[in-house]
C-alpha cells in the first residue's frame, strides 16, 4: 500500500519511472478486463493503451476514496464503452439464437481454461458482450448499464437474457458435448 | 433463475481476475502518447505567450496611433492669430484651483457663478487592464482546415467501405474484417461524429472588449455664416482625439442547427473623445448657430461631434435679444486642461454565427446589427487627475446602429465552459451626431467565458 501511494505520487509529479512502475503493476489485470470487453486482442490492446493514457493523464484527480484498482478498472471500462458507442453503428446484425436445452452448470468442469471462456464472450455480438460483462462480471445493475450505454432498462435485460442463452449453449457445446447430447437424446 | 446465477458466476469466477501480460509495445506507445501531449502543452503555452505579446503590442500601437495623430497642440501664436484682440486669453487656466482669470470681465462672471459648483471628484487614472488573453494563430487555423479536409476524405472512405460491404453481404457485415487503413479512416470519422453529439443548444456568455476607434467619416456641418467661428472650430478640432472605447455585456446564443447560431444580449459600450487645450467660448449675447439658439452669457465649446453646452451660465442675464451672428459677441478662453466627451450606450445586438471549423477549437464567422441607445452624454473637465462634470454635447442621436463583422474562436475549458476570443470590426451605419457626419468604426477583441447548456 505504501509502495502504491509512492508510485501514485510519482505519477502525479509526472515522473516516467513511476509511470512505468504503475503500468507494470496493473497492465496484466487491466488487459484481462479489456479482453472481455473486446472482440479480439487487437481491440483490447487499443483500449488498454487509450485507457492507461487516461489514467496517467488524470491521476491527480484520484482522491484516495475507494480502491485505486477500482478507479483504474472503471476507466478501462469507460474507455471500452466509448469505443463501443463509436462503433456500434457498424454492427447491423441481430443475433438470433434459439435455446431449447435446460442443463445444469453444476456439472460443468471447473478446470476449463480462462482463455477459452474468454473466447466465448468475445464471440458474442458487441451489445450482448457489453451488457453481459457489465452485469455478470462487474456487477453493475440494469439501471447503471442503461445509463452508461444509453439504452433502456428493458433492452439491457433482454440483451443480458440473450447473452446468457447464447453462452449457455456454447459452453455446453464446447465443454460438455457428451452430456449435452445425452440429455437431448432422452 | 438459479441457472442464470450459475452462468454469471461461472464467467465471473473465470474472468474477473483474469490476468494476461499485454505485448511490450503497448507501453512504448503509451510513453509516445505522453511525450506528444507534453509537446502539445508546451506549444499551447508558447502560443498563449505569443498571443499575449501580440495583444499588448496591438494595444500599445493603437494607443500610439490614436494619440499621435491629434497630439499637435495649438501654440500661443496660433491662438493669437485666430482670436480677435478683443477676446481674452487665460494664460494659465487654473479654473479648478483658483477660479482666477486674468481678464476682468471674465473674472467678474466667473466670480458670480464659478464654473466649479459641485465638489470635485478625484478619480485615479484607470489604466485599462489588459487581460491575459490568447487566441489561436493563423497556423492553427491552417492546421484545422487540413484536418477538416482529412475528415471529409474519411467520411467518403467510410461510405465507400460501408457500401461495398453492404453489397457483398449485409447480414455478415459485423464479422467481416476491416482493413487497418479503413479503421484509421473510421476513427477519424468517429471523432467527427462524436464532437457533433456533445454540442449544446444554448450558450450564455459574458464578454469584454477594449476597442480602438480607428477613425470616422468626418464632414462637420459647421455654420458657414461666421467665418471667424469656422476657422476657430477647425483649429480646435485638431486638438481632438478619440478615447479608448470598450464594450462589455452578456449574450445568449441559440444553436439553430449544427453550425448556425443566433445570438442576442445586452451590452454596455462607452466611447468618447478628448479635447486638449479646449477653447471655451463665453457668449455674451444670444445668437443662432446653425439653427440652434445660443443663449446670452452661456459657455460653449465647439467639437467635431457637436457643440458642448455647459451646465452653468456666465451670469444671470436679462438680455433676451437674439443677435444675427456671433460677430463681436463671443469671447474665447483657452484652457490648458482637457475636456472629455463621454457617450455611453446600451446595445442590443443580434448576431448570426456560422461555424467554419467544428473541432475541439471551434472557429466561426459572425456578423450582425447592433442598435445602441444613448444612455449617458456627459462632458467632463479634467485637470490634475480631477474630473468635474460640466455639461453635455448638443445634438447627439439617441440611437446609433452598428454593423459588426468578426471571427469567433472558442477554446473549451470543460464540456460546458469555453473561453472565446472574437476579433471584431464594428462600423456605425448612421452618424452619432445630428450636426456632423460621424460614423466611428472600431476594432476590438471581445473576450469572455461561455457556458453551454441544453
Amino acid at each position: 500500500m505504501e509502495e502504491l501511494n509512492k508510485i501514485i505520487k510519482g505519477c502525479v509529479a509526472g515522473k516516467s519511472v513511476y509511470q512505468e512502475k504503475l503500468y507494470k503493476l496493473f497492465a496484466g489485470k487491466m488487459y484481462g478486463v479489456c479482453l472481455h470487453y473486446s472482440k479480439d486482442s487487437t481491440e483490447a490492446e487499443d483500449i488498454l493503451q487509450e485507457g492507461f493514457y487516461k489514467v496517467l493523464k488524470n491521476i491527480k484527480t484520484f482522491k484516495n476514496q475507494g480502491s485505486f484498482e477500482g478507479w483504474i478498472r472503471r476507466i478501462m471500462i469507460n474507455t471500452a464503452l466509448e469505443k463501443y458507442r463509436k462503433q456500434k453503428y457498424l454492427y447491423l446484425v441481430n443475433d438470433i439464437y434459439e435455446i431449447s436445452e435446460d442443463l445444469s452448470f453444476d456439472e460443468i468442469l471447473s478446470d476449463i481454461a480462462a482463455k477459452d471462456i474468454l473466447k466465448l464472450i468475445q464471440e458474442l455480438s458487441p451489445k450482448y458482450r457489453m451488457v453481459f460483462s457489465m452485469y455478470a462480471i462487474e456487477g453493475y445493475s440494469h439501471k447503471e448499464i442503461s445509463d452508461m450505454l444509453g439504452i433502456t432498462v428493458g433492452t439491457s435485460k433482454s440483451n443480458l437474457s440473450r447473452a446468457r442463452a447464447i453462452l449457455q449453449k456454447r459452453v455446453k457445446e464446447l465443454f460438455y458435448p457428451a452430456k449435452s447430447q445425452l440429455k437431448l437424446a432422452k | 433463475m438459479k441457472e442464470n446465477k450459475n452462468i454469471d458466476k461461472f464467467f465471473k469466477d473465470a474472468l474477473y481476475n483474469y490476468n494476461v501480460e499485454p505485448p511490450q509495445y503497448i507501453w512504448e506507445d503509451i510513453k509516445g502518447d505522453i511525450l506528444k501531449s507534453k509537446q502539445t502543452k508546451r506549444r499551447v503555452y508558447f502560443s498563449a505567450v505569443a498571443a499575449s505579446v501580440a495583444i499588448i503590442i496591438s494595444f500599445l500601437s493603437g494607443y500610439y496611433f490614436t494619440g499621435t495623430n491629434t497630439s499637435k497642440l495649438i501654440s500661443e501664436n496660433t491662438v493669437s492669430q485666430i482670436v480677435k484682440p478683443s477676446n481674452e486669453i487665460v494664460s494659465n487656466s487654473s479654473l479648478i484651483n483658483t477660479g482666477i482669470v486674468e481678464n476682468n470681465s471674465i473674472k467678474k462672471t466667473v466670480s458670480k457663478t464659478p464654473i466649479i459648483e459641485k465638489e470635485l471628484k478625484i478619480e485615479k487614472n484607470n489604466s485599462n487592464k489588459e487581460n491575459d488573453n490568447s487566441f489561436s494563430k493563423t497556423n492553427n487555423i491552417a492546421q484545422l482546415s487540413n484536418k477538416l479536409i482529412d475528415k471529409i476524405s474519411a467520411v467518403i472512405t467510410l461510405k465507400k467501405v460501408l457500401s461495398i460491404k453492404k453489397r457483398n453481404n449485409l447480414n455478415t457485415l459485423a464479422f467481416q474484417p476491416i482493413t487497418s487503413e479503413d479503421k484509421e479512416k473510421v476513427k477519424v470519422y468517429e471523432g467527427f461524429v462524436e464532437e457533433k453529439e456533445i454540442k449544446n443548444t444554448w450558450a450564455l456568455a459574458g464578454q469584454f472588449s477594449p476597442s480602438y476607434l480607428l477613425g470616422n467619416k468626418l464632414n462637420p456641418k459647421i455654420d458657414q455664416s461666421s467665418m471667424l467661428l469656422t476657422q476657430k472650430d477647425q483649429a480646435s478640432h485638431n486638438n481632438e482625439k478619440a478615447l479608448l472605447a470598450y464594450n462589455s455585456g452578456m449574450k445568449v446564443g441559440y444553436t439553430v442547427f449544427n453550425r448556425l447560431t443566433i445570438e442576442s444580449g445586452l451590452y454596455y459600450s462607452k466611447l468618447g473623445q478628448q479635447i486638449d487645450n479646449a477653447r471655451i467660448d463665453v457668449n455674451e449675447l444670444a445668437y443662432y448657430d446653425g439653427g440652434e439658439l445660443i443663449e446670452a452669457n452661456s459657455y460653449t465649446t465647439s467639437s467635431m461631434v457637436g457643440e458642448i453646452r455647459y451646465n452653468t451660465q456666465a451670469s444671470n442675464s436679462n438680455d433676451i435679444n437674439v443677435h444675427p451672428s456671433a460677430e463681436n459677441t463671443v469671447k474665447s478662453v483657452y484652457v490648458d486642461s482637457k475636456l472629455l466627451q463621454n457617450f455611453e450606450y446600451l446595445e442590443i445586438p443580434v448576431m448570426v454565427k456560422y461555424k467554419v471549423i467544428d473541432r475541439k477549437v471551434d472557429m466561426q464567422l459572425q456578423c450582425g446589427l447592433s442598435p445602441g441607445f444613448l444612455i449617458t452624454n456627459k462632458v467632463y473637465f479634467e485637470q490634475n487627475n480631477a474630473k468635474q462634470w460640466i455639461g453635455y454635447t448638443e445634438g447627439m442621436n439617441s440611437v446609433n446602429y452598428r454593423a459588426s463583422l468578426g471571427i469567433g474562436i472558442d477554446y473549451p475549458l470543460s464540456k460546458s465552459l469555453s473561453i472565446n476570443f472574437e476579433p471584431t470590426l464594428r462600423y456605425s451605419l448612421n452618424s452619432i451626431s445630428q450636426f456632423s457626419e460621424i460614423k466611428p468604426y472600431s476594432v476590438g477583441i471581445f473576450t469572455g467565458i461561455s457556458y453551454f447548456f441544453n
